[in-house]
């Protein structure tokens, strides 16, 4: 196994609070992290940084060998982002436009970018609306282009910051079956999410964060082997409502 | 880097095009505006001036006397009461009460003519009655003076086609119409004020709802996030996004000045200027560097903003800053306009635009106004990176 993420003591500190203290851990390939934490636990401060869209008051982080802050241009081209329920595509754009605006911006050349571009076109079956207006999309279309934009520069990390949150079953269910196929691709994944279900059902590790801090890192199979579904949910629960408990 | 911004200004200038909304407000109707504007003003004199000659409502001060018979025997001035509030007063006659007495001693009279409001109507009444006085004092007076008879009204209406000068006194109001309409000077107004003003104000706004759109819009989308996990860097999002605002910010510039030049070229009224070529493509040059000044402005405030919303409300006083300076500079005579002006953003532009229309370009003046706004562009595109570099400005946070 090998650690395509690795998390050294980060600290994010915003005017008036500290959004993350300290924070460590690390995801080798093919492993799914769930990340779980109330709102303003700290979980999309903590995806931001590792996109590098914001930068750590302190410690420090590497991405397939790349350190976060000096190669940070090289750290984007190993990460791909999906942010939850806002797909986050150009409406304006057809389907296709916006996957190939992303690979140019991900300096991919024509050729290499249309391959990639026609493949994942067919491995998420939008062949028949891929030149239509993203806007003309229903939520369930947009969400498969979403996945198949974070993914055009086929990197090997990949970042979900609540991916099921407003969307319908059908959606969402896109969004975890992509999950279980990137992992069979040894490929790395940090999700976060509110839904302790989801979590326990799609990650291999769950990190819990409160306050900015983690507070348990646990391997999901050896627990729901250890304790019962309401022993694991009642930790939880006891843990992101700020509450501490013994293994 | 080059290929990146190219790549980000194709991809929004793609996006835009295909938004009928941005292409009609932000590129039709600027080509619009100017010419309908200038040609309903011109319609709205020629009503004004027909109705003018045809009838006035005056009211005098004292009746019984030579001007006020002479008044009643016009027929397209009707005498109203002072006290009558259901008829418009176009303006107000003082006439001395012994005036009739002053005239046969020969001694000065006096007929003084007051506005009743500020109205155009008004104005153009005055230099009507002015007219009356004229042709009273040329062609009255001698004859009351030589029969030693202070008439009346049937008496003087008999008198005047004796004299022949009734159609002679209709003649000259319709010429002196004429002439105030010339002597108000609308081209004044027009190229001094309500043009610069479209030309500033669209220049300004052309690029403002774009601007917002590919900042404050794309932070409230959710589509700034994954742009910004790109391999491409911040400079080369921001200068792409600011391309893109700038040449519909030029377009939109250049369409209102190409709206007015087409009005120029065609219309038949008094109120216009002919623009040289040279005029026009110092006006050209002008407007281009206008257009980036405020699309890096707008694009500044579009980053800065949390949402469209709020973009919105700081473009407002925006707006309303950059047009005030065509209000300061309406009464500016360019052969006085300092050196100093022309360091002024838009304070410059709308001067160097007033020497332009008036035929009376200054070099130094051009150059210094362009260089002063090539610095302006300058300053306002380093403020705009800077504040794209900063997450707590691009977060929010």
């Amino acid at each position: 196994m090998f650690k395509l993420i690795e998390i050294f003591n980060i600290s994010k500190r915003f005017k008036n609070c500290e959004a993350l203290k300290e924070v460590s851990f690390n995801v080798s390939n093919g492993e799914i992290v769930g990340l779980l934490g109330e709102n303003g636990a700290g979980k999309s401060t903590l995806l931001r940084i590792i996109s590098t869209m914001l930068n750590p008051t302190s410690g420090s982080a590497k991405i397939n060998g790349y350190d976060l802050i000096k190669d940070s241009k090289l750290v984007r081209k190993n990460v791909g982002i999906l942010f939850g329920s806002e797909v986050g595509l150009y409406e304006r754009l057809t389907a296709r436009e916006n996957l190939e605006y992303f690979a140019k911006l991900n300096n991919m050349n024509k050729e290499e970018a249309k391959n990639r571009i026609d493949e994942l076109i067919k491995e998420f079956s939008f062949e028949d609306y891929a030149d239509k207006q993203v806007g003309k999309l229903s939520k369930g279309m947009k969400q498969k282009v979403a996945i198949a934009r974070s993914i055009v520069h086929n990197p090997s990390v990949i970042l979900f910051d609540e991916p099921d949150s407003g969307l319908d079953f059908k959606a969402a269910n896109i969004v975890f079956k992509f999950m279980t196929k990137c992992k069979k691709e040894n490929k790395s994944i940090i999700f976060s999410s509110h839904s302790m279900e989801n979590i326990k059902i799609y990650s291999d590790r769950m990190v819990v964060l409160h306050k900015g801090e983690i507070v348990k890192q646990f391997d999901v199979k050896e627990y729901r082997q250890k304790y019962t579904d309401k022993e694991i949910n009642d930790m939880l629960f006891n843990l992101v409502c700020g509450g501490d408990i013994d293994d | 880097m080059i290929s990146q911004i190219i790549v980000v200004f194709l991809k929004e200038m793609k996006s835009i095009l295909r938004d009928k909304k941005t292409f009609l407000f932000g590129l039709i109707v600027p080509f619009l505006l100017v010419p309908s504007m200038l040609m309903i003003i011109d319609y709205s004199m020629k009503i004004l001036q027909n109705q003018v000659v045809r009838s006035i409502n005056i009211s005098i001060d004292n009746k019984d006397n030579s001007f006020y018979n002479f008044c009643l025997a016009q027929d397209n001035i009707n005498i109203i009461d002072a006290n009558d509030t259901n008829k418009a007063i176009s303006a107000y006659v003082k006439v001395d009460a012994d005036i009739d007495q002053k005239i046969l001693a020969s001694e000065p009279f006096n007929i003084e003519v007051v506005n009743a409001n500020s109205s155009m109507d008004s104005v153009m009444s005055i230099s009507v009655l002015n007219t009356y006085i004229d042709v009273f004092e040329k062609e009255i007076i001698p004859y009351i003076k030589e029969k030693n008879y202070a008439s009346d009204a049937e008496r003087l209406k008999q008198i005047m086609l004796k004299l022949n000068v009734s159609n002679d006194v209709n003649e000259q109001v319709k010429q002196q119409v004429n002439e105030q309409n010339n002597s108000i000077d609308l081209s004044s107004l027009y190229f001094n004020m309500l043009v610069p003003m479209m030309l500033i104000l669209y220049c300004c706004n052309g690029s403002s709802s774009v601007a917002m759109d590919m900042s404050a819009g794309e932070k409230e989308r959710g589509t700034l996030e994954p742009l910004l996990s790109t391999g491409a860097n911040r400079t080369s999002i921001i200068l792409g996004k600011l391309m893109a605002t700038t040449v519909i910010g030029v377009l939109s510039g250049m369409c209102t000045t190409l709206g007015l030049w087409g009005y120029v070229m065609i219309s038949s009224s008094n109120n216009k200027i002919i623009l040289s070529s040279l005029q026009m493509l110092s006006l050209l040059i002008i407007m281009l560097f206008t257009a980036m000044f405020f699309a890096a402005v707008n694009l500044t405030i579009g980053v800065y903003a949390r949402s469209y919303k709020e973009a919105q409300t700081y473009f407002m006083p925006v707006s309303i800053i950059s047009l005030l300076p065509t209000c300061f500079t309406y009464a500016l005579d360019i052969a006085n306009i300092k050196l100093e002006y022309m360091f002024i953003p838009i304070f410059n532009v709308v001067c160097i635009i007033k020497e332009i229309f008036a035929g009376a370009i200054n070099y130094i003046h051009l150059l210094i106004v362009l260089i002063s706004l090539l610095v302006y562009i300058l300053l306002a595109c380093c403020i705009m990176l800077k504040m794209f570099k900063k997450e707590e400005i691009v977060f929010r946070i």
